[in-house]
């Protein structure tokens, strides 16, 4: 598990305790315990912010979460308990340590407890500064002409043409560009490798804050498309 | 435009790009024309999300249900869903539909949706409808964590574990 120990911060450590008990008691056990079933990311793409720096992590689904089972180990286990009844599903995303896969810049995956993806998860719609030059060609045309380096756009999910392609390492963006003599708007979905959106380092998480713009955006370089449509 | 008129523009710009983000009832564009009635009452919510489908996908909400659920596309591709073997177009939203639960009865208590997710008392809201197989979170009001599991390996038993390690964010 990683955990990025911060000033200010402490692991608490509870006893982990594994418990069996018969399937249609699940919701009576978790109230007793005055458990609560939490939100959980299941969708692909998800983005998290991994640093200060801005560093994205995607969130991955997996499939091989349940290995061989010690079964006996668990409390208040029972024979009975042992007989297969169905088929499981297969999309999950977390792992029985309550963990996910988190795919970094690098290519390499790390385990990421649930707690901390939540608190460092992107939603759809953040504002997100790219770079300009990492945009293709094709996108590039279709940009008013203006000297900037940057363009602001916000986080999307991927349409359904992107889920056909099967890399799962791509951070989703779309842009909305207003022409101003005509007002006319058109809007762009692009997506950006996230290893080379980690290498140039042209990707920041805003985190909604105008401070984090202006630290890493020179003001008179960055153009400012869709937002119009956005704040209105 | 000179440069300190697009100062002010992107400040305003990013000024108001939070409370955007925030309100999610009032964000407007041609996608959801239809949907600018302003919602009062908790049952358009739902509504809401079934016709806000383009502006889901084009991410230009920030509500919890957007961000913790499925896309609908995936809906379309999941297949291996189900109890059994048979395969399905469809997938059950039992995970969207115990988040909105939840959501919907904030909403009743308090008027407006939530910025972040937090653990009520469990005879307040409806009980979560879980996908079998698939493992999710459990919290308490403790910050005490763990997950929690029906059918753990397609067996007849469910599976909790809990007292799991997690972060405490200090206040200083």
């Amino acid at each position: 598990m990683m955990i990025n120990l911060r000033k200010g911060q402490r692991v608490v450590r509870f006893r982990s305790i594994s418990t069996a008990f018969p399937i249609q008691h699940w919701q009576m056990e978790l109230d007793r315990l005055e458990l609560s079933v939490a939100p959980l990311v299941f969708r692909k793409h998800a983005v998290i912010v991994l640093d200060a720096e801005g560093q994205f992590g995607i969130l991955q689904e997996r499939n091989d979460v349940i290995d061989p089972i010690e079964h006996e180990s668990f409390e208040n286990w029972q024979s009975p308990f042992s007989r297969h009844i169905r088929t499981v599903a297969s999309r999950n995303f977390l792992d029985l340590e309550g963990n996910y896969f988190v795919l970094t810049a690098g290519g390499s995956k790390i385990c990421m407890d649930w707690v901390t993806v939540h608190a460092r998860l992107l939603p759809l719609g953040l504002h997100i500064i790219v770079e300009k030059s990492k945009l293709s060609d094709a996108i590039q045309l279709r940009l008013p002409e203006a000297e900037t380096t940057h363009l602001l756009g916000w986080l999307r999910y991927p349409d359904a043409v992107d889920l056909n392609c099967d890399r799962n390492d791509l951070v989703f963006v779309a842009f909305r560009v207003i022409d101003r003599t005509s007002n006319r708007r058109s809007d762009m979905e692009v997506m950006f490798d996230s290893t080379l959106v980690h290498a140039s380092h042209a990707l920041h998480a805003c985190h909604q804050t105008s401070t984090s713009i202006y630290k890493h955006t020179p003001l008179t370089s960055c153009f400012c498309v869709h937002l119009y449509a956005c704040v209105l | 435009m000179n440069c300190s008129k697009l100062r002010l523009t992107l400040k305003l710009c990013l000024t108001l790009s939070k409370p955007c983000l925030d309100q999610i009832f009032q964000f407007r564009n041609e996608e959801v024309a239809e949907d600018l009635v302003e919602v009062v009452c908790p049952r358009d919510y739902f509504l809401r999300n079934r016709k806000c489908i383009n502006a889901w996908r084009k991410g230009r909400m920030s509500e919890l249900a957007c961000v913790m659920g499925p896309h609908p596309i995936e809906v379309v591709f999941c297949s291996d869903f189900f109890w059994t073997n048979t395969t399905t177009d469809a997938m059950p939203m039992q995970d969207v539909l115990h988040i909105h639960a939840w959501l919907h009865t904030h909403i009743e208590h308090c008027g407006r949706p939530p910025t972040e997710f937090y653990v009520m008392p469990t005879q307040k809201t409806r009980s979560a409808e879980l996908v079998p197989g698939r493992i999710y979170p459990v919290t308490n009001s403790h910050d005490e964590t763990g997950v929690v599991c029906v059918g753990l390996g397609g067996y007849a038993f469910a599976f909790l574990r809990s007292g799991l390690p997690t972060v405490i964010f200090n206040d200083d």
